[in-house]
């Protein structure tokens, strides 16, 4: 038998619902509340998400042009120069250096590095955000450090 | 599988890609820097350099490991998102198996591309 989930409401065998109802919708990804920082975190970090997952296949598609030799791949990285790429060029970089360094705090916190030792809820309580802001706090600067090199790179360098 | 294990194969790409797609931007997107610290390679985005790096063991190892872990991490973050919205049972089967046709299509059509280029490198 499995065991039941904390979260879900008690009901008579049965009537057990298979799934809580999502009631806020897309609408509680940008909903914050009284969350705090990492709510807005939490939403980018989807966005950036879905961007890079639709931009994938289009990446393969583009790098597989190699194959049809130098004239096309030339053409190809032509076409690339154009302005609204550099654009999403830029875009995606942000996305991945964001992404990955805000997915490295998210693993961190949900291995339970970061969030600290339980301990006897005295006022002010200890609240596991706070506990884990510095490495936030850190890994947004380094996302800021890294997208600005990127950005002067494609720019500039 | 179980999805606790789905999961943490979830964490575990999402770390890889760090290290890998980290290599990745850094050759592809960072020259200026890569050349300050003494690695200086001609127009990393030429065709003799994509032909060269397309020919290498080393590199097609990597292009694989990152197509699969990519695609694995992108889409099972996707699916969870989309299991957020729609989800009724028939709509969570829908997502999955939606999930495993992408994936399996994409990820065959780049790993062709990965071996169809290794004699490239003897044509730049």
């Amino acid at each position: 038998m499995a065991r039941p989930s904390s979260i879900e409401p008690r009901a008579p065998q049965g009537l057990r619902p298979r799934r809580l109802p999502n009631r806020l919708g897309v609408r509680g990804w940008v909903h914050a509340g009284r969350y705090p920082i990492e709510r807005y975190l939490f939403t980018l970090h989807r966005l950036s998400g879905i961007g890079l997952v639709l931009y994938l296949p289009l990446h393969v598609w583009v790098t597989s042009r190699r194959l049809q030799g130098p004239e096309v791949w030339e053409r190809t990285m032509a076409t690339l120069s154009h302005p609204i790429f550099v654009v999403g060029e830029l875009l995606i970089l942000a996305a991945f250096v964001y992404h990955a360094l805000n997915g490295l705090r998210l693993i961190l916190g949900h291995l339970g590095y970061t969030l600290g030792k339980p301990a006897e809820p005295v006022y002010p309580y200890p609240v596991a955000l706070r506990r884990q802001r510095p490495l936030t706090v850190a890994m947004m600067i380094l996302a800021a450090a890294f997208i600005a090199v990127g950005i002067w790179e494609i720019l500039v360098g | 599988m179980r999805e606790s294990k789905l999961w943490a194969l979830h964490l575990f790409s999402g770390a890889a890609l760090v290290v890998l797609l980290g290599v990745h931007m850094v050759v592809q997107h960072y020259p200026t820097i890569l050349s300050w610290l003494g690695w200086v390679e001609d127009d990393v985005r030429g065709f003799a350099s994509v032909a060269a790096r397309g020919a290498s063991a080393g590199w097609s190892v990597i292009y694989v490991l990152l197509l699969g872990f990519a695609l694995y991490h992108g889409l099972y973050g996707l699916r969870r998102i989309l299991h957020e919205i729609w989800y009724s049972p028939a709509a969570t089967r829908a997502v999955d198996a939606a999930v495993v046709v992408v994936g399996l299509v994409v990820f065959v059509y780049g790993l062709v591309a990965v071996f169809q280029a290794i004699p490239l490198g003897g044509a730049s």
